[in-house]
């Protein structure tokens, strides 16, 4: 009778719960725009990180470029496929002050701009928020450079509060520093739907794991 | 020694366990019902479960459990299924005892993006004290002094002792000592405090920084009906003088309209060339009809200013009558998109020929109602208003001045600036702005529309900008108020010569006969339509072929509509035209008026072309630092709806300043500047370090899929190990908690925002039972073991007899 008990005992408190290792992926630093953007100096800040699935080979500009010009991607990652190629691009755009900063649907609408045609059904502008940044996740698929294309993008910027926190006064290289903690940041991948299809959850996770290296402080 | 061993017998005994029960069952019930009554668990914490009683009567069971073992002594093979349930049970009640002390039990909140590795105890008491650091001015020295609530309310201190205040009731020894070179002493305390937040007023005086303080009045001491100003003054970089005006009254929608009144004035003017006709105060048209030289004119204005919403279309609304027969019920909008401009009814006409503007001194207006809500309103000099609304309850704007050393402000932008564009202003603006946008549009546009295409190539023969002419000829027919083009007006040379150049010879039979009879009928309804008549009236003195029935029903809807429709109607009768009947126009003015009812036919007029311009941001602002004023409340039932309030008193170098502070319950208030803004205090729940960080990455709500119900909150976390730097990542949800190693258990227990609009902040519940693993559990399971053993053992028992 014991046994049985016993027995029953350790079937209830048996846990079928195991720990799915669905993602071989690992965390990668991303350096932020020149910290001297006005001086032949060039000197960047490991400044984002993201978990990169082991399978995307990424491409930086060599480190004698200049990456003050804010239409140059910080890195970009490649995402091969027996079809085709995507690529995805990161951008920030690093700010003084709040007034400064463009709002995330300018961004998002910049990039519908970019369709030659866009088919209305295929929008979706998804409000986001993770990491202290708040934004839109834009996704859309229409012509592009004569081909049928799908993008996502994900336009973010920090939170009032969160901005206002890393304003506060420091050594000049801390102030450097934070002026690229500050910045808005964008990601965007265009690529065939199909393609793009395939690969949407590991983009989705790479891009709601990006997130700053160091802690936004918490108290004004 | 033989009460000793009585006492050693009693306590051990049954009948001193069977009372312990009795009451512990009876306390239970006691909370149970307590807690139920009241909706409050600190209520029936404090009085039952907290309660040193309670926690005494959980040593004597402790006691009772153990004396009846030892009383067993000399143990036998016989008595250990009942030792080692006494064991459990001890184990149990020790790990919960110790627990109850040494245990952790708080709430950490962390926004996505920021780390945490404080939690707060609700409940307790502890003021923070902050200053700058010596070498990192950026960075601060903090030191918080746990107070200890005392029986009966208050805190455990000694008022008369002048040692200070570490050493006094807290017993920091020196050398922890952040703070040694000021001394903080507790003056009085208040159980529940109303706290409220002091704006520009402040008792009876208005407080605007950079300004002298000024009077407040009180509406029911008025003695006449003449509001008082307090002062005039320029504010900021402006050239202009403002007056101000601060009063305390509790109908504050009826105050702000009797100080908007007060000074405002009427103009009325020409539209044509600009010249005045009548300037009253705006009273006076209130009350009655005023006439001037070519009409008269009366008035109502709709201030609908409330509490709640603030100004909810604030328009003055007047009635003109022409001598000419014309009339116009105007309304002029005193905020938003379209304020200041005179709207009408029969706008589809064009613009009024009498315009009324306002005009009165640039005001600033401060109101306190009973609430002592803060309410200010601000009257541009073209009577445009602006409200906002400062509630003693709640921050609508907040400005830090130097972390808080230097205090906190409020601000308000009023967006009446040096150079506030009056309605004359705006219109031309409104027309330079559809210029712009014509030109955009004529480098993009491949094909005009026939009526346009038109006036275009008339413009190509007379070599006239096409834009410049087409905008003109609007003008002056919307200032003409007619339906069509006017018969009798004067054209510019360079708008006579194109229009002459228009050529009809070439358009389609019907549209030479709709322009010809478009400029027939209404030459008869035109004055009708003047003169305020409905054209829903007029459709019955029309010829009978334009009657209702005729007309497409959903496009009747509105006057214009309905008219757009009377015209269009006449271009579709082709076969109603003969060439014979067709007289072409041949002179400019005949042929603008041609052209107007084409351009009727496709809707083209100023009014419905014009795109309103969003005026650009021309504004001032206004700060205030912000105080707060306390009143003592009774107590409530439930405690947690109290506010403690503390008053200290902080000396250094001899010298003494007072300070009130209210309790931060959730440890996230402002932290007041003291001492010359060289210290900042907060009231505040005890802080705990845990040896861990937490960092929140994302939090998020999951819905059911395909819909927006909540399934379930997430939060990931990166939790890192203090003591070896070692980090884990993971996830905490509602049903599923994070523990650490050693016995850190992290709750979710709340997500805000719940949508992702904005970073959002968790709520995490963070608990640790340092006995959980050597006593609690293990206690447990050796209670199984003995409640087992002896069920074995007296089974066994009745088996063998």
């Amino acid at each position: 009778m014991i046994q049985i008990f016993l027995i029953f005992v350790c079937v209830c408190f048996y846990s079928c719960e195991k720990e799915s290792d669905h993602n071989a992926s690992h965390w990668q630093e991303i350096s932020g725009r020149d910290a001297f953007p006005q001086t032949p100096y060039i000197q960047r800040y490991p400044v984002y990180r993201a978990k990169i699935p082991s399978s995307w080979k990424r491409e930086d500009l060599p480190s004698g470029v200049s990456l003050s010009d804010t239409t140059k991607p910080l890195c970009t990652f490649l995402i091969d496929d027996i079809n085709g190629q995507l690529k995805i691009t990161v951008h920030n755009f690093p700010s003084d002050s709040l007034e400064e900063r463009i709002l995330p649907e300018a961004q998002i609408q910049r990039w519908k701009g970019q369709f030659e045609s866009l088919h209305a059904a295929s929008i979706n502008v998804i409000p986001q928020a993770y990491g202290g940044f708040s934004g839109y996740f834009f996704e859309g698929r229409g012509i592009l450079k004569g081909e049928e294309t799908m993008m996502m993008g994900w336009s973010m910027q920090l939170g009032q509060e969160q901005y206002q926190a890393l304003q506060l006064n420091g050594s000049e290289e801390e102030k450097r520093f934070f002026k690229q903690m500050r910045a808005d940041y964008t990601l965007k991948v265009t690529g065939k739907p199909e393609i793009m299809e395939k690969h949407q959850q590991d983009i989705v996770r790479f891009a709601r794991s990006f997130e700053l290296i160091q802690a936004i402080p918490s108290e004004i | 020694m033989k009460t000793i061993k009585e006492a050693y017998h009693f306590i051990g005994g049954v009948r001193f366990a069977i009372f312990l029960i009795a009451t512990a069952a009876l306390c239970v019930v006691v909370g149970t019902f307590l807690e139920s009554a009241t909706q409050s668990h600190q209520l029936a914490a404090s009085y039952i479960y907290s309660h040193p009683l309670f926690t005494s009567l959980l040593c004597l069971f402790f006691a009772n459990i153990l004396f009846s073992a030892l009383r067993r002594w000399p143990f036998k093979p016989k008595h250990i299924p009942f030792l080692i349930t006494h064991l459990g049970l001890l184990m149990l009640l020790g790990g919960t005892i110790i627990k109850n002390n040494a245990g952790t039990q708080g709430t950490m909140a962390v926004t996505e993006g920021c780390c945490s590795q404080e939690i707060f105890i609700p409940d307790t008491y502890a003021l923070l004290v902050e200053k700058r650091h010596p070498q990192k001015p950026y960075e601060k020295v903090a030191q918080q002094f746990p107070l200890v609530e005392q029986l009966g309310g208050g805190f455990k201190s000694d008022l008369k002792n002048d040692r200070s205040f570490y050493q006094r009731f807290l017993g920091v020894q020196k050398n922890d000592q952040k703070f040694p070179e000021i001394g903080i002493k507790l003056l009085a305390y208040s159980p529940n405090a109303e706290e409220k937040l002091q704006t520009w007023i402040k008792g009876n005086r208005v407080f605007l920084k950079g300004f002298p303080a000024f009077p407040v009045y009180e509406s029911d001491n008025l003695s006449t009906d003449t509001l008082p100003v307090s002062i005039t003054a320029k504010i900021g970089t402006s050239q202009h003088l403002w007056d101000m005006m601060a009063f305390r009254t509790e109908d504050v929608a009826k105050l702000a309209e009797q100080a908007y009144i007060q000074d405002v004035k009427v103009v009325v003017k020409k539209r044509e060339t600009g010249s005045a006709l009548l300037s009253v105060p705006l009273a006076s048209i209130l009350k009655n009809k005023e006439a001037f030289l070519e009409g008269e004119i009366v008035g109502k204005l709709d201030f609908n200013y409330s509490f709640f919403l603030g100004f909810q279309d604030p328009s003055l609304h007047v009635d003109l009558a022409l001598s000419t027969g014309e009339k116009a019920k105007i309304k002029i909008p005193l905020n938003g998109a379209q304020s200041l401009l005179n709207l009408h009814k029969t706008s589809y006409l064009g613009s009024f020929p009498i315009t009324v503007d306002l005009e009165r001194p640039r005001t600033l207006l401060f109101i306190q109602d009973a609430k002592g809500t803060d309410h200010l309103f601000a009257f541009d000099h073209s009577g445009a208003v602006f409200n906002e609304t400062f509630p003693s309850n709640q921050l609508s704007s907040l400005i830090v001045y130097d972390q808080g050393f230097r205090g906190y402000g409020v601000q308000s932008v009023i967006p009446f600036g040096e150079n506030s564009p009056k309605r004359a202003d705006i219109e031309l603006a409104n027309l330079h702005y559809l210029e712009e946008q014509l030109r955009h549009a004529m480098q993009q546009a491949d094909t005009l529309i026939p009526p346009l295409k038109l006036l275009y190539d008339a413009c190509q023969k007379s070599g006239e900008d096409f834009v410049h002419v087409f905008l003109n000829y609007l003008v002056l027919w919307d200032d003409s108020f007619s339906w069509l083009f006017p018969r009798s007006i004067h054209l510019p040379p360079h708008l006579a010569h194109t229009m002459s150049l228009i050529s009809w010879d070439d358009l389609p039979l019907n549209i030479q006969g709709g322009c010809q009879h478009t400029c027939h009928v209404f030459s008869r309804l035109e004055s009708h339509l003047k003169s305020g008549i409905s054209p829903q009236n007029l459709i019955g003195i029309t010829p009978k072929s334009f009657t209702q029935e005729n007309l497409p029903s959903e496009e009747s809807s509105t006057d214009h509509a309905l008219l757009t429709s009377i015209t269009q109607h006449f271009f579709q009768q082709t076969e109603s035209y003969h060439n014979d009947q067709i007289e072409l126009p041949c002179t400019p003015l005949e042929n603008s008026r041609w052209l107007s009812a084409y351009f009727r036919a496709y809707n083209i007029h100023l009014k419905s072309l014009m795109l309103p311009l969003k005026p650009p941001v021309n504004s001032i602002t206004i700060e205030c630092p912000l105080t707060t004023a306390y009143n003592p409340l009774s107590l409530e039932t439930k405690p947690e709806d109290n506010l403690p309030k503390l008053l200290v008193e902080i000396t250094q170098n001899g010298q003494s300043e007072m300070l009130s502070l209210a309790y931060a319950k959730y440890g996230n208030g402002l932290k007041w500047p003291t001492k010359d803004g060289n210290y900042l205090l907060r009231f505040q729940p005890r802080f705990q370090k845990l040896p861990y960080r937490i960092r929140l990455r994302d939090a998020r709500q999951i819905n059911y899929p395909n819909s927006s119900q909540p399934l379930s909150y997430e939060s990931d976390l990166l939790v890192t190990d203090l003591r070896d730097n070692r980090s884990v990542d993971t996830t905490i949800s509602m049903n599923h908690v994070h523990q650490t190693w050693d016995g850190y258990r992290f709750y979710l227990a709340n997500i805000l925002p719940i949508d992702e609009t904005a970073p959002q902040r968790a709520q995490i519940i963070v608990n640790h039972d340092p006995t959980k693993y050597f006593l609690t559990y293990p206690g447990g399971v050796i209670l199984t073991i003995g409640i087992l053993l002896l069920f074995w053992r007296f089974s066994a028992k009745r088996n063998t007899t």
